[in-house]
C-alpha cells in the first residue's frame, strides 16, 4: 500500500515545478511520510496550485480553444474511424477462406482496405500527437489539469451520453447491425482504437511539447491568432461551397468545425518546428547570399 | 494584515532561524499548536508571504537524509518582522479586557 501510494505521489508531484518537486519530496522523506498521507498532502498542494492558476484567464482560454474543441474532434474522428474499420475487419474475417488468397481481385480489395485503415489510423495518431504538442507548447502553466481533462473527455465523453452526429453513427445503420451485434466490435474495438491511435499519441505529444522551450507570450498570441484565422477562412470557403443544399443542417456546421480545428494544431506544430530546424537557417543564409549576388 | 496561519509560519521561521525550511517549519508548527500542518497549506502560504515580500526563499543543498533532495530554505525579511509585530500587537490590543484574555492573565499571574 505504501509503495503504491509513494509511486502515485512521485507521479503526482510532477505537476509541480522542478525545484518545488525536489523540496516537497525531500520534506516528505525527511518527515518519514511515504504512505497515503503523503499522497493526500501532495494532492492538496497540487490542487491548491492548480486552483490558483485557474483564477486567471489563460487556463480557461486553453480549455475553451483547445481542450473542448479538440476533444470533440478527436473523439468523433476516432470513433468514426473505429466504426468504419470494424466493419471492414468484420467483413474480411467473417468471409475469410484460404482459397480467396489466390484471388487477385480479393487481394487488391484487401490491400486497398489495409492501406485505407493504416492511413486513417496514422492520420488520427498524428492529429492526436500534434494536439498534445500544441497544448503543451501554448499553455504550459495549466497543462496538468487541461491534459487530464482532455484525456478524460476523449475516453469517457462517448460513453456518458456523448452522441455522435448521424453521419458518424455507422453502428446505428441497420445494414451494420451484424457487426455491432458482436460484443467485441460493440464494446472493445472502439476503446482499443481510441487508446492506441489517439490517447497514446496525445500523451506522447504532450510530453514532447513540454520538453520544448516555453514560448514567448507574443508567439503564443500569434499562433492562437493564426489558428483562429485559419479556422475562419476555411469555414468561409467551405460555407460558400456547401450552403446551397446543407446550410440548414447543424451537423454540417459541426463537421466544418471539426475540419478547421483538426488542421489548426498541425499548423501550430509546423510553425514551431520551422523556427527550430537547422535547414531554416541554411535557407535564410542561401537567400541572403542570393540577394547579395 | 497577516492571517493566523501566516503569522504561525513567520513565527516558526524566526524560531528556526537558519534551519527554517518546509519540513522543519511543519514540525515546529505541529509542536507549537498541536495541530497537523498540511503541506499544501504551508507551501501556498510560503508563496504568498514571498509575493508580499515578507520572506525570502531559496533552494539549499541536497542532503542524504532527504534522499539527496534540496531544501527550500526560508528567511524572514524586515518587512516580515514588522508585519508579524503589527499582527501580534493588534491581537494583544483587541484582546484586552475580554474574558479569555483575562483568564489567561490571571492564570499566568
Amino acid at each position: 500500500m505504501n509503495q503504491i501510494s509513494w509511486l502515485l505521489t512521485t507521479l503526482l508531484v510532477r505537476a509541480l515545478g522542478p525545484d518545488e518537486r525536489d523540496a516537497v519530496l525531500g520534506d516528505l522523506l525527511e518527515s518519514g511520510e511515504c504512505g497515503p498521507r503523503a499522497l493526500c498532502d501532495v494532492f492538496g498542494l497540487v490542487a491548491r496550485r492548480e486552483g490558483t492558476r485557474w483564477m486567471r484567464f489563460a487556463p480557461w482560454l486553453a480549455l475553451v480553444t483547445i481542450v473542448i474543441p479538440f476533444a470533440a474532434v478527436l473523439m468523433t474522428s476516432s470513433r468514426r474511424i473505429a466504426d468504419t474499420e470494424a466493419i471492414s475487419i468484420w467483413l474480411y474475417v467473417s468471409n475469410w477462406e484460404w482459397a480467396r488468397a489466390a484471388d487477385a481481385t480479393f487481394l487488391n480489395s484487401l490491400t486497398a482496405s489495409g492501406w485505407g485503415a493504416a492511413s486513417s489510423l496514422a492520420s488520427l495518431a498524428f492529429r492526436s500527437w500534434s494536439t498534445g504538442f500544441a497544448l503543451a507548447l501554448l499553455w504550459r502553466r495549466s497543462l496538468a489539469v487541461n491534459a487530464f481533462l482532455l484525456c478524460c473527455m476523449l475516453l469517457f465523453a462517448g460513453w456518458f451520453g456523448g452522441h455522435l452526429p448521424l453521419e458518424f453513427r455507422a453502428r446505428d445503420y441497420s445494414g451494420n447491425a451484424a457487426v455491432f451485434g458482436s460484443t467485441f466490435y460493440r464494446l472493445f474495438f472502439t476503446p482499443a482504437v481510441v487508446t492506441l491511435a489517439c490517447l497514446f499519441p496525445l500523451l506522447h505529444g504532450i510530453q514532447d511539447g513540454a520538453k520544448e522551450p516555453p514560448l514567448h507570450g507574443v508567439a503564443v498570441a500569434a499562433m492562437a491568432t493564426v489558428m483562429f484565422a485559419l479556422g475562419a477562412i476555411q469555414s468561409w470557403f467551405w460555407w460558400r461551397h456547401r450552403t446551397l443544399y446543407s446550410a440548414m443542417s447543424w451537423q454540417v456546421w459541426w463537421l466544418a468545425a471539426l475540419q478547421v480545428y483538426a488542421a489548426a494544431p498541425i499548423l501550430c506544430v509546423g510553425m514551431h518546428v520551422r523556427e527550430r530546424f537547422p535547414w531554416r537557417r541554411t535557407f535564410d543564409q542561401m537567400t541572403k547570399l542570393r540577394s547579395v549576388g | 494584515m497577516l492571517g493566523e496561519f501566516e503569522y504561525l509560519v513567520l513565527t516558526a521561521a524566526v524560531r528556526l532561524n537558519s534551519a527554517a525550511y518546509g519540513a522543519s517549519i511543519r514540525s515546529e508548527i505541529a509542536t507549537l499548536t498541536g495541530r497537523v500542518c498540511a503541506l499544501g497549506a504551508l507551501y501556498t502560504t510560503l508563496d504568498r508571504l514571498e509575493a508580499k515580500g515578507l520572506i525570502e526563499t531559496w533552494m539549499g543543498d541536497a542532503t542524504p537524509l532527504r534522499g539527496g533532495r534540496a531544501k527550500r530554505l526560508v528567511r524572514i525579511t524586515g518587512k516580515g518582522i514588522a508585519a508579524a509585530k503589527s499582527f501580534y500587537e493588534t491581537v494583544e490590543r483587541v484582546s484586552h479586557g475580554v474574558s479569555w484574555a483575562g483568564n489567561r492573565e490571571s492564570a499566568m499571574a
